[in-house]
């Protein structure tokens, strides 16, 4: 498999601090892959030592083949577009005049395309306007918009959902998906929005204290995740009864409600509980969530 | 590094702060003569009998060097400050751009912003001066030689400003250490320009006679003078001023003068042509030194 960022023991310290402590991860091409934490653990850190940012304490990350160490890591960075926590603009710019100052970073001959990628992100009929009065969610699109010229192939894109409304969350998802699939290119994201970013990721990486707990595909994933049918029964006593001479695995909520951790013959069960004159009001199919299986874990408490 | 510039210069094109301080240095000119002008009208007598150098702008063409200064430093301030605090800075180093050219390239455009600035006031102020105070006394490559000094001392006072913004992060903190830097040098420049022209003796009158009624010379010959208001006849004597700098610490003393670029532009002001070959070695150094250290100190930082 092509690997478009390796890292390899990376740490990172402040002071005693470890931000980041022996990391190891491996984005493969074309891939869009989550990048998973809570507050702290380490994933703008990373970020920031991936874009050059700062510097690594000690370990090593290859981008493209080349090493962090390597003079030539100049060439593989030209390859990548990123947004670190806050969109790079220039405030009072115009959304035309801060991708032309990026295409003079690039020493790109001509402005062509301005206008493709303006149109990519949907700030084509901004105009005069200046980033500074521009939206939250415009303001994060014209980052990405920034991140876009020279067409990279590698977008390291840090929370670009943050502080967004429901509607701008869903054009960014939207952008990072055809971005992905029209372009191919390989996207980088972290998130705290689990729900949203499992609409997206193609891989995941679960970062705590500073290191990879676990790294997985999404296929991967979803094999992990166990699949339960939650049952709203007259009496679960009755229920659990039942079901531990069936010998299936359960787990009661309530008085009525239960889940239940195996493919059931719904016939052979119901008619099992009518001998008992037990009724069963509802039957519903339910997958663990990216976030349930984040929540066992690291630990924590799971939103119900 | 071309690539760097490009940018760079079409960013200073656009600077607001940047228009703001050649319009504060063409008005600055402007008004500095007007001033003069309406002087000249109200007390033409005296100044006639003064002489072309009091009455033309003769002492005006390089006062503005000392405010300029300051609109420097608060353009050095935001300029850079913008970067941090826009982020705009990691779109450069995202895509591979190396440290040391990201400094090198401020600094050249930094410094020629400075130049343009220091020269529209001297442009403005000789402008003017040729039409309403009848031009200066002062030959060309007087002229030449005064400013080409004060442009050194201005880029050597960016490089100082821009060591400063460069290694703090913070767009406030930056512009408002540039100007409490400046505000201090000014003071120093002042102290150090007073304690040097400092005279060596002073004269001091002591009444000789009560009841004299005219000046008499003495009988070994010290002058006698009398008081104009009361005339008591008085003596004159030359005194050693206590104050004068001697041996080292006026060694001292002269050199920081020679070194110190607000120190230079007012010798520039005083129209004092004495060392203006040293203090552009001076310059040179400055710029090298600081350039270097603020290369370093770049290098080394974490960005967020």
């Amino acid at each position: 498999m092509d690997y478009v960022l390796k890292t390899n023991a990376l740490n990172k310290y402040y002071k005693g601090f470890k931000a980041v402590h022996g990391l190891s991860m491996n984005v493969p091409k074309g891939a869009i892959y989550g990048l998973i934490g809570k507050n702290g653990a380490g994933k703008t850190t990373l970020i920031r030592l991936i874009c050059g940012l700062q510097e690594p304490t000690s370990g090593e990350y290859t981008l493209y083949g080349r090493k962090n160490t390597e003079r030539e890591i100049v060439k593989s960075r030209r390859r990548m577009g990123a947004v670190v926590e806050t969109p790079s603009i220039y405030l009072d710019m115009t959304s035309e005049d801060n991708l032309k100052q990026q295409y003079r970073i690039l020493g790109l001959p001509s402005f062509d395309g301005l206008e493709d990628v303006l149109k990519l992100v949907g700030l084509e009929n901004t105009g005069k306007k200046k980033a500074k009065n521009f939206s939250l969610g415009m303001r994060q699109r014209l980052g990405i918009a920034i991140a876009l010229v020279g067409n990279p192939d590698f977008l390291v894109l840090d929370e670009p959902v943050n502080g967004l409304d429901p509607q701008g969350i869903i054009e960014i998802r939207e952008l990072i998906l055809k971005l992905n699939r029209q372009q191919q290119i390989t996207v980088l994201i972290s998130s705290h929005i689990l729900d949203e970013l499992s609409k997206l990721a193609t891989h995941y990486g679960f970062v705590d204290k500073g290191r990879i707990v676990k790294e997985m595909s999404a296929a991967q994933l979803e094999a992990a995740c166990r699949k339960c049918t939650r049952m709203e029964v007259s009496d679960t006593k009755i229920l659990a009864h039942v079901l531990d001479e069936m010998g299936i695995e359960y787990k009661i909520f309530s008085d009525t409600k239960a889940d239940v951790y195996a493919q059931i013959n719904v016939s052979k069960l119901t008619l099992a509980l009518a001998e008992y004159d037990c009724q069963v009001i509802s039957m519903k199919e339910f997958g663990e969530s990216l976030e349930s299986y984040y929540v066992n874990l690291m630990g924590g408490v799971k939103n119900e | 590094m071309n690539k760097l510039l490009s940018a760079e210069f079409a960013r200073l094109s656009k600077s607001f702060v940047f228009k703001m301080g050649l319009c504060f240095s063409a008005g600055l000119g402007a008004f500095i003569i007007l001033m003069r002008w309406m002087d000249v009208k109200k007390h033409s007598q005296a100044y006639a009998e003064l002489g072309a150098e009091y009455y033309g702008a003769d002492g005006l063409i390089f006062v503005g060097g000392i405010y300029i200064v300051f609109a420097v430093a608060v353009f050095v301030g935001i300029f850079i400050g913008t970067e941090y605090g826009d982020g705009t800075i990691r779109n450069k180093l995202a895509v591979g751009h190396m440290r040391k050219n990201i400094y090198l390239s401020k600094l050249a455009v930094c410094g020629f912003a400075s130049l343009l600035m220091h020269v529209m006031y001297i442009v403005v102020s000789l402008a003017a001066g040729s039409l309403m105070l009848g031009g200066t006394t002062m030959e060309i490559k007087e002229i030449l030689a005064f400013t080409a000094a004060g442009v050194t001392a201005m880029w050597a006072m960016t490089a100082i400003l821009l060591l400063i913004s460069m290694s703090v992060q913070s767009k406030a903190a930056g512009s408002v250490a540039c100007l409490l830097v400046t505000m201090v040098m000014l003071f120093a420049s002042l102290t150090i320009w007073q304690k040097l022209s400092a005279p060596e003796y002073y004269d001091t009158y002591d009444y000789e006679d009560e009841n004299a009624g005219e000046a008499i010379t003495g009988e070994d010959d010290t002058p006698i003078y009398v008081d104009g208001d009361t005339g008591k006849a008085m003596t004159k004597e030359r005194v050693k001023n206590p104050r004068y700098l001697t041996g080292t610490k006026r060694k001292v003393y002269e050199f920081l003068n020679n070194f110190l670029p607000v120190s230079q532009l007012y010798q520039i002001v005083m129209n004092d042509a004495s060392h203006l070959g040293l203090m552009a070695v001076y310059d040179c150094l400055i710029i090298l030194l600081t350039a270097g250290l603020g290369v370093i100190i770049f290098k080394k930082k974490d960005l967020k």
